[in-house]
């Protein structure tokens, strides 16, 4: 009973993503509306958020800030622990859910899908590949010895964009790297900067607990044609959550769950608390 | 016109920081460009720097000709990465140094002039009259808000703080 009410939420709270998603966006323009009107309760953006005296800190810019200056401020141990929290429980939910980068690259893609109707999914990497790719933007910081990640943290650079054009009425030449990458991931790299690259994700995925929520597949209760099948349709980012080695690139969105619900079952989101039975 | 002000101030090294700000090799390591020490600037003083892409892209500065620094010390404990080091007293600040130019300022041009001098928030402390007549800045007193510029009644401003260095704080 008490698992079924579980799912039933995980259910409803996917099914109501794009509102997330949309809050968030009119979230991030509030703030600096708020402050025009002289109220300083919500500071800061996806970088950093400071509401009243909560602290919150995107936690790749506290590991970009011990690899340059080989320390933290209390701020920073504060402010990562409500994202790790949740990532460490749900995963990359803060991708699918709050990221206005995500957003727009999911509608622009419904946009441009339409004329293609491309069914085929990006063949799989190993996780390996994900975590050097991570490792790389890492290198990369400390060479530059300076937080390099600013420029490609596409939530902090949407919500920057937002704030100063609010602000200042001016645009920065930094935002036009939301648009290079917006280009080359929806024309290019069919979604790799959300599945693949983006250091944001990678660091929020390195706190996914094993028993965390997962896309769990079924494989006997599923109805559908295995190569072409809705759930592959439905996955944003191009993937196909028959397969096993979903993670670490699935951002728990929750699509094929929604659409496979309508066919078969065989796919859900669960959280994995039993400890796994298959050992014989 | 904030645009064409703040370009020719990014061009001008050294920037003026919001107070508190360590040093500046030190300053773009640690700032991570999340503007909330903009946010919580009662007199919307800090400003971004946006028109070129490199390390101080993102990076907050106070323009004093358009709003000077008022010393309200509420963005040092705002700064989420110690970029900008909480300061008890605003004398402690040390953001910047006024600098006069003897050539344009009005009353070395035997016009009667207070504007900076009364202004000054360390009143008869870090701007004293010589004479009664001549402004003096006192560089050990100065903090470096920027008030003195921002009142300078020449329209190129005859006082002008640049931007410390050397002293973290």
């Amino acid at each position: 009973m008490d698992a079924e009410l579980k799912s039933n939420l995980i259910n409803i709270l996917i099914r109501k993503r794009r509102w997330f998603q949309w809050a968030s966006l009119s979230f991030l323009a509030l703030i600096p509306v708020l402050y025009l009107n002289k109220i300083y309760l919500i500071r800061g953006n996806y970088f950093s958020l400071g509401i009243w005296k909560a602290e919150f800190m995107d936690p790749v810019f506290v590991l970009q800030n011990l690899l340059i200056n080989f320390g933290l401020t209390t701020a920073m141990i504060m402010g990562i622990l409500i994202p790790a929290l949740i990532a460490f429980f749900t995963g990359k939910t803060f991708c699918s859910f709050v990221c206005p980068y995500n957003l727009v690259a999911e509608l622009l893609a419904k946009l441009i899908g339409k004329k293609e109707k491309t069914t085929k999914t990006v063949s799989f990497m190993k996780a390996k590949y994900y975590w050097l790719i991570f490792g790389g933007w890492l290198v990369l910081t400390a060479i530059a010895a300076f937080p390099l990640i600013y420029f490609f943290s596409m939530p902090g650079q949407i919500s920057v964009f937002l704030g100063d054009l609010i602000l200042f009425k001016a645009a920065g030449l930094e935002s036009l790297i939301i648009l290079g990458v917006l280009l080359i991931d929806l024309l290019i790299l069919r979604r790799a900067w959300c599945r693949l690259i983006c250091p944001v994700g990678a660091m929020l995925q390195r706190f996914h607990a094993p028993f965390g929520l997962r896309v769990k597949f079924e494989e006997t209760s599923c109805l559908c044609d295995f190569d072409n099948s809705p759930c592959q349709k439905s996955c944003p980012l191009y993937l196909d959550p028959k397969q096993k080695n979903l993670y670490p690139f699935c951002y728990n969105c929750g699509e094929c769950t929604t659409i496979c619900a309508r066919y078969g079952q065989a796919l859900s989101m669960k959280f994995n608390l039993k400890k796994p039975a298959l050992k014989n | 016109m904030f645009r064409a002000i703040l370009r020719i101030l990014t061009d001008l090294k050294p920037v003026l920081r919001p107070p508190g700000a360590v040093k500046e090799s030190e300053f773009l390591k640690r700032c991570i460009r999340c503007r909330r020490c903009v946010e919580v600037c009662p007199f919307r003083s800090i400003k971004v720097i946006k028109s070129r892409i490199d390390k101080q892209t993102g990076t907050p500065v106070i323009v004093p000709r358009e709003v000077p620094c008022y010393l309200c010390m509420k963005c040092p404990p705002e700064c989420p990465t110690g970029a900008l080091k909480p300061i008890r007293e605003k004398q402690e600040v040390r953001m910047g140094i006024a600098r006069l130019n003897n050539e344009t300022c009005l009353p070395y041009q035997g016009i009667l002039c207070r504007a900076c001098y009364e202004r000054c928030p360390f009143y008869r402390e870090a701007i004293i009259l010589r004479d009664e007549i001549y402004p003096e800045v006192v560089e050990d007193k100065c903090v470096g808000c920027g008030i003195c510029e921002n009142v300078c009644p020449n329209e190129e401003p005859s006082i002008v703080v640049i931007g410390r260095r050397t002293d973290g704080r």
